[in-house]
């Protein structure tokens, strides 16, 4: 079932500048979908729309059964947790997750327990008479979901609320989010530009680009078939090496005599940091530019011969050793994955791809 | 040892020209005037004899001192109120506005750069009973005004030349203060269900408290010292006194009457007074706006 439908949805600025292009999307029910995307690509605009925060310029926002383009913020039945908190900072932590229910003219008996009930699954009921200036961030930060906890509201909007914490902080949080998530079985759109929340928090990720949906799925699904290089480009850390292919009149050709199979129509080759390992009879041959040491693993920037953009691996720091790479030394690389084909207008082609070294095919 | 921490006398000299003119031009005066409240001086101050607290006895027998104090009390109020209210309501105002906001704040600041002798001025023959521009605007709507003879509109005439230039300053700072407040905050109330009346009332105002305790304490340094120019300027104190503030009864009788011990108990009176206010203020109000 779905809590949320955007139909066309757009947003044009006075001036002309269009935010949100057309956009289509649904939210099931106890879904967690992230929006993800470079900064001005129309993610927060799009929140903020869903929100009554901004004004929606065309086509159709339903939030549960209702058509909802004109109704105030407070009508939605949406509850949003900002970047900043948004704390109220004169009252204390109950006045501030009380006060929506204040507004609505509860009784007080009844906004107690909802209160006590969500700072108890927060673990913030100690924190009730303190002001939000006497909370670390992750504190305020679990005081800005209590606020919108306690409105039970049909879909939850989270606006980059992670990236004022500190890395650590981020990654309980995230987990924290999950688990709340699941537990109150809540629809939540999570707007992010950190791929790596986005990877791990949702069920599924729309990435988005110039206020258009690029790719809509699973993280998983968008890791394995990256619609265009911008997804493939986005999804994954390291981020995919995206090669320029060389087309000749005999096919199309990688560096040094290396053809690719697969689609005459590739212009681009996309390759996996994790899905590349030494090989002294790799198909690639190249020079070592630089070795990032992550502990287990090292990123190793290579160059190729005749390609300017580096070619980036992901390889165990052991191997490394035991075969001697240094910086500025020759590595040979051999392909332990699947290549990704793009067109010349950046869109994946579907076709099953392989690297042949020209030498082996005149040794046969 | 470093070159900073070697220069023990370079900032003394330093400050020696600033602290001369504070030594020559405030304490000096100050503890003369302090002085003075003790003795009493003939007209032509030739020879002075000590009293004690004669003067201040005085002072607070004198049914016009109480008169001025009355006076005092209610045109500060008046004025407080009247040019920190506009000035919220226009920083509210500006604060909304998109295009030429820049230009728009500008031209409401700009009361506070003119002098007030020059307001004063500008106000006194708006209101002028034969000349003025403003008192046949109100001839036409039935109402005869004359600030000369009337102690009422004497009063409002001098409150609103003072509210006219306190505005300024209080609208700068009100403006400020709304800028600070992050606008997330309030799509936080608005989507929690807040009107945007109760926004008003239960966010912005409670985040500008700090802003408006400092404005309360500099208006009212204003009106009990800076209004002098207007008042001078405008009804000199008159009609019969409805006009006469605590400053310009001070300033009556020591440079017109040349009673400079009844003029510097007053002047003590005023600094203990001012001394008070500040202290309430601070005491009870500042706690309650601290967040």
């Amino acid at each position: 079932m779905a809590t949320l439908t955007c139909r066309q949805l757009s947003k044009t600025y006075p001036g002309g500048h269009r935010a949100v292009e057309a956009l289509d999307l649904t939210l099931e029910a106890g879904e967690l979908m992230v929006i993800v995307g470079p900064s001005g690509c129309g993610k927060s605009t799009l929140l903020r729309m869903v929100a009554g925060l901004e004004a929606i310029s065309g086509g159709q926002l339903i939030i549960g059964e209702t058509v909802a383009n004109a109704l105030e913020p407070a009508e939605r039945g949406i509850a949003m947790v900002f970047q900043n908190y948004a704390l109220y900072p004169h009252m204390s932590v109950f006045d501030n997750m009380a006060y929506a229910l204040k507004l609505q003219r509860r009784p007080r008996a009844e906004i107690e327990r909802r209160v006590h009930e969500a700072a108890t699954l927060l673990g913030i009921d100690a924190l009730l008479e303190r002001r939000p200036r006497q909370l670390s961030g992750g504190q305020r930060q679990r005081v800005a979901m209590g606020r919108a906890i306690v409105r039970e509201p049909t879909v939850f909007l989270f606006d980059e609320p992670l990236s004022n914490l500190d890395a650590a902080l981020r990654v309980q949080m995230r987990l924290e989010i999950r688990r709340l998530q699941q537990r109150l079985g809540a629809s939540m759109l999570y707007v992010t530009h950190d791929q790596v929340e986005a990877m791990t928090l949702a069920d599924r990720l729309v990435v988005m680009r110039d206020g258009r949906i690029e790719q809509i799925g699973t993280p998983m699904a968008l890791f394995e078939k990256p619609i265009s290089c911008f997804v493939a480009r986005f999804i994954g850390s390291p981020a995919m090496n995206l090669i320029p292919v060389k087309r000749a009149r005999d096919g199309a050709h990688l560096c040094a005599g290396l053809q690719l199979s697969g689609d005459p129509g590739a212009a681009t080759l996309g390759l996996r940091p994790e899905h590349l390992r030494l090989d002294p009879q790799g198909e690639l041959a190249g020079t070592v530019e630089m070795i990032e040491p992550l502990g287990v693993d090292a990123l190793v920037h290579c160059r190729l011969p005749e390609h300017h953009e580096p070619l980036t691996a992901r390889l165990p720091v052991t191997a490394l050793a035991a075969s001697g790479i240094r910086q500025q030394g020759a590595i040979r690389l051999a392909v332990d994955g699947p290549l990704h084909l793009f067109d010349d207008q950046d869109r994946r082609l579907e076709h099953a791809a392989r690297l042949t070294p020209l030498s082996s095919l005149f040794a046969v | 040892m470093t070159t900073f921490e070697r220069h023990r006398f370079t900032p003394w000299l330093l400050l020696a020209p600033q602290l001369a003119i504070v030594a020559v031009f405030f304490f000096w005066p100050a503890a003369e005037s302090l002085r003075q409240a003790f003795y009493v001086q003939d007209a032509f101050g030739l020879g002075e004899r000590f009293v004690g607290l004669a003067n201040f006895q005085r002072v607070m027998a004198s049914a016009e001192y109480w008169q001025a104090m009355g006076v005092t009390a209610l045109f500060s109020v008046l004025v407080a109120v009247g040019a920190m209210g506009l000035a919220l309501l226009l920083a509210v105002l500006a604060d909304r506005v998109m295009h030429g906001a820049r230009l728009y704040r500008i031209l409401l600041t700009w009361p506070y750069a003119i002098a007030p002798a020059v307001a004063g001025l500008l106000w006194m023959f708006m209101f002028d009973p034969v000349l003025g521009v403003l008192t046949h605007a109100l001839a036409g709507f039935g109402i005869h005004w004359d600030a000369q003879l009337n102690p009422g509109q004497a009063l409002l005439l001098v409150v609103i030349a003072s509210i006219w230039q306190q505005m300024s300053y209080n609208f700068v700072f009100f403006l400020a203060g709304l800028q600070m407040i992050p606008a997330s905050l309030l799509e936080a109330a608005a989507i929690d269900g807040a009107s945007p009346f109760r926004r008003f009332v239960g966010i912005t105002l409670p985040l500008l408290s700090p802003t408006a305790f400092f404005l309360l304490v500099m208006n009212s340094v204003y009106v009990l010292f800076e209004t002098f120019a207007t008042i001078d300027n405008t009804t000199l104190g008159g009609p019969g006194g409805a006009t006469r503030t605590l400053v310009y009864k001070l300033y009556e009788d020591g440079f017109v009457a040349r009673d400079l011990g009844s003029s510097s108990a007053q002047s003590v009176l005023l600094m203990v007074l001012v001394g008070a206010l500040t202290f309430v203020q601070f005491r009870y109000l500042e706690r309650r706006v601290q967040y």
